[in-house]
């Protein structure tokens, strides 16, 4: 059974409405820096409809990235700042009112956990702490999250999902909840207006979708659906239902945020050419995007070399799940390899940059008005300092942008008296090492040049026995070109877990290696 | 008849879902005659499904009547230039004799090297095909008394309304029925049919043994074929198989992706049966999809040919139009 809980609320309501107003504007006409911006309070949006966020400061930092009144009414107009003023003063009456969604859902938790019900609850890793500060008696194992993990669970009772059912993008889960339930009740909490996704719940087989059967469902049995997917659905409304004209609350439906989201985005990409892409996740919890129409190297190991184990092909024509990601780091003059060991800059930089995390812990919302007043527009800005400061792995972490990097050293070096930053073009010489770790630096402005991947086709294909004995069942490893060879440099291996087709990126986020994570932005 | 899907422990009464799979790919073997068919069947999880439906396509073969000594004697004839295998030694086959079959040995090159060693003569032997256990090289045994397939009664009771077993069968390797592993790896699918037994009249073997499939060595008889849908091999030569037995989306779209690239290979007249697993990422359910819509303009739906799936299995059929 559907057990559906939809939960009203008439200040949200309003905040979303004020913050479709604002989103609409950027996108129509911001620049770069005002669309990243965009794209945080988009994601601050999605979030609260996916993930039961306690309603504090968070709305408001959100809402202050866009600056202040006299800047949004300069740059805006009337209508968006009252739209800002009106969600500020919406987002400080929330606060004191709570979210209601971690009311009911708390409420539910505590009363299944109450009566030994087995529950599990599909969340994404990163919102489980929002679920345990709602039940401290909630553990890990109480949380689900992917297909592996809910494909190998064992069966319980009741299934808690937060948000709309939706295959992509925020609050995405497999279409399996439906088709494949290991559980006898999905209790699904959503906001009001917020819809599943049409076809969710596919069965490829017969082409049936629980959501289009139970969306078209009269209480008649339905003639040609499957037994697999038979649902019945129990629909309850929870919170402000009431209709109060004279307070201004109305009884009317909340338009589906994230099929507002989708439709200005596309809008956006339409008119910035932004380009469809395919994001190749690696087993190591990194992923790169590439444009769908451009060809890529793959290694299969399953394959020797007669039967083709490189191949040059679209990320989109080929299963590449248990082959390699190849990613040349070749150039014809001496470059040399991209090796963490030998990274130089970033242990400075980030050396610099966890001292004064240590020695000024209170002083993070110094450090991030610091950045902030530097353009670093970025949403839980305090939260991604100490990421910064993690060791390199597969890549470096650090700030996507040439900007916020050099902002970030800047104020390190300005206002923390940082000397070892200022020296001559530091920040250049640490940004390239950025680069390279993330596999962009070198293909940068010959990713079209078809000669330049045949060639790195040609020497992978001379490197084939080296390739076989480097690869010793790792996710990971580099094959490095000796020297006799015309080009120099080596070649990064990452085994692909699974490709995401149908995404729009702008030019700027191609063909870079991140965390998975890191993409969720670009799903809408 | 006592089922298990931990490896060779805690048997239980064969399941509904595992019955249906054994009947239908029971069925699906006996309605080869009647134009190609594609059958898509989904599972609420990975399991050893499609090994099951090509276990009951295996079983129907085993009441088809064998080959005679005759027709393998006629078939030994048409391929002489073919070099034959008994054990490790070379063969080349001259002909029959009352029955039995007259080879002749094939003296290795190496063995010639040293010239102070007197040239060996070819040796000839004459014996039953039955006990020579002869094959042709990177194939299994054409037919063997010794290297019968064991485990009679497991097959006999897999399917109780099935034809009667003739025990020929058991002695000739066969390439009718054929099984796509997983495009993750042939090993994948594998591993679930070692995991899955059956037992019946105190025997128990598992699913992988009962298939029959090559694992290596080629001295075994084996009525079921393993396509590998990554390096796109079949695991021995043989006639093109009639049923194709596919495991997961990917493999799926690899043996239609072949299917279609020509009019005459090993898919292009096989009936096709593909088993699903629902908890497959989106991506992969959204290709799948298309690719049926692609073929639905080849291919008719058939709601009529197989009994109703069980709670949680769904199976859609198409035929070709002709």
């Amino acid at each position: 059974m559907l057990d559906r809980r939809e939960i009203f609320s008439n200040l949200f309501g309003d905040l979303r409405k004020q913050i479709r107003v604002i989103l609409e504007a950027m996108y129509e006409g911001g620049n770069d820096h005002e669309i990243e911006i965009a794209h945080e309070l988009r994601n601050s949006l999605s979030e609260w409809l996916t993930v039961p966020v306690p309603f504090d400061g968070v709305l408001i930092n959100a809402l202050q990235l866009l600056g202040n009144r006299d800047i949004i009414e300069r740059r805006w107009g009337d209508e968006v700042v009252r739209a800002f003023e009106a969600a500020v003063s919406i987002a400080e009456s929330m606060q004191q009112n709570g979210n209601p969604m971690r009311r009911t859902l708390g409420d539910e938790i505590e009363k299944l956990l109450r009566e030994n019900t087995s529950i599990r609850i599909y969340a994404h890793p990163k919102s489980v702490e929002y679920f345990i500060s709602l039940c401290n008696t909630l553990t890990e194992e109480h949380f689900l999250y992917g297909y592996d993990v809910y494909s190998a669970s064992k069966s319980f009772d009741v299934l808690l999902k937060v948000g709309p059912l939706r295959s992509v993008g925020w609050g995405k889960c497999p279409d399996a909840l439906l088709t494949s339930p290991r559980f006898r009740i999905l209790t699904q909490f959503v906001w009001s207006g917020s819809s599943d996704e049409e076809h969710f719940g596919l069965d490829p087989v017969t082409g049936a979708s629980v959501v289009d059967v139970l969306a078209s469902k009269t209480g008649m049995a339905l003639n040609g659906v499957p037994d697999a997917l038979k649902w019945s659905l129990k629909n309850t409304r929870i919170g402000d239902t009431v209709n109060d004209p004279e307070n201004g609350i109305k009884d009317e439906p909340d338009e589906d945020d994230f099929s507002f989201l989708f439709r200005i985005k596309s809008r956006y990409a339409d008119v910035n050419r932004e380009r469809s892409a395919a994001l190749i996740k690696f087993v190591n919890a990194y992923g790169i995007l590439i444009p769908s129409r451009e060809e890529v190297l793959v290694y299969d190991p399953e394959k020797n070399e007669e039967d083709g184990a490189i191949e040059l092909v679209l990320p989109t024509g080929k299963h590449l799940e248990g082959c390699f990601f190849v990613l040349p780091m070749i150039e014809i003059a001496d470059f040399g390899e991209v090796h963490v060991e030998k990274i130089k800059y970033s242990k400075i930089w980030k050396g610099c940059l966890a001292d004064v995390i240590k020695s000024h812990p209170e002083d993070l919302s110094e450090l991030s008005r610091l950045l902030r007043m530097n353009k670093v527009g970025l949403q839980n800005l305090k939260g991604r300092l100490p990421e910064w400061c993690n060791p390199p792995s597969t890549v470096i972490p650090a700030p996507r942008k040439w900007e916020h990097f050099n902002a970030l050293i800047a104020v390190l070096s300005e206002h923390y008296n940082k000397h070892e930053l200022l020296a001559d073009d530091f920040a250049k010489k640490a940004w390239v090492e950025i680069r390279r770790s993330r596999g962009n630096a070198i293909n940068e402005g010959r990713e079209e040049s078809r000669t330049q991947k045949e060639l790195e086709f040609d020497l992978l294909i001379k490197l084939m026995s080296e390739i076989v004995n480097t690869n010793t069942g790792r996710d990971e490893f580099i094959v490095p070109v000796a020297p006799d060879h015309d080009l120099q440099g080596s070649y990064r291996f990452f085994l692909v877990e699974s490709v995401e087709q149908g995404l729009v990126v702008p030019d700027t986020v191609l063909r870079e290696i991140h965390s998975v994570t890191e993409f969720d932005i670009w799903r809408g | 008849m006592k089922f298990t899907e931990t490896d060779g422990t805690c048997f239980e009464c064969l399941p509904e879902w595992v019955n249906y799979l054994l009947i239908t790919g029971y069925d699906f073997a006996g309605y080869i005659n009647k134009g190609q068919k594609i059958s898509l069947i989904s599972m609420p999880c990975d399991s050893p499904g499609a090994g099951l439906v090509a276990f009951g396509a295996m079983r129907y073969y085993l009441s088809a009547q064998p080959l005679s000594g005759e027709e393998i004697h006629r078939h030994l004839e048409d391929v002489k230039a073919r070099m034959l295998f008994s054990g490790k030694d070379m063969y080349r086959y001259i002909g029959e004799d009352d029955g039995n079959a007259v080879i002749e040995e094939i003296i290795r090159l190496d063995k010639r090297r040293n010239p102070k060693r007197p040239k060996k003569e070819p040796i000839t032997r004459t014996a039953s095909l039955k006990g020579l256990d002869l094959r042709f090289e990177d194939e299994t045994i054409l037919v063997s008394s010794n290297k019968a397939l064991p485990n009679l009664q497991i097959y006999e009771q897999l399917v109780p309304q099935g034809n009667v077993i003739n025990e020929g069968t058991l002695q000739q390797s066969h390439s009718a029925v054929c099984m796509a592993g997983k495009r993750k790896g042939v090993s994948v699918t594998k591993a679930l049919l070692f995991d899955t037994y059956f037992e019946a009249g105190g025997k128990k073997a598992s699913l992988h043994e009962l298939l029959s499939l090559v694992d290596g060595a080629l001295d075994v008889v084996s009525r079921v074929t393993m396509y590998n849908a990554r390096t796109g091999k079949i695991d021995r030569p043989g006639l093109p198989p009639e049923i194709v037995v596919v495991d997961g989306i990917d493999a799926f779209l690899k043996i239609t992706e072949e299917m279609q690239r020509s009019s005459n290979n090993n898919f292009s007249g096989a009936n096709i049966v593909a088993v699903i697993d629902r908890t497959e990422k989106r991506e992969k359910l959204d290709s799948l999809q298309t690719k049926v819509s692609e073929l639905r303009q080849w291919y008719e739906p058939d709601l009529q040919e197989f009994s109703a799936p069980p709670k949680g299995i769904a199976l859609a059929t198409y035929f070709k139009r002709i």
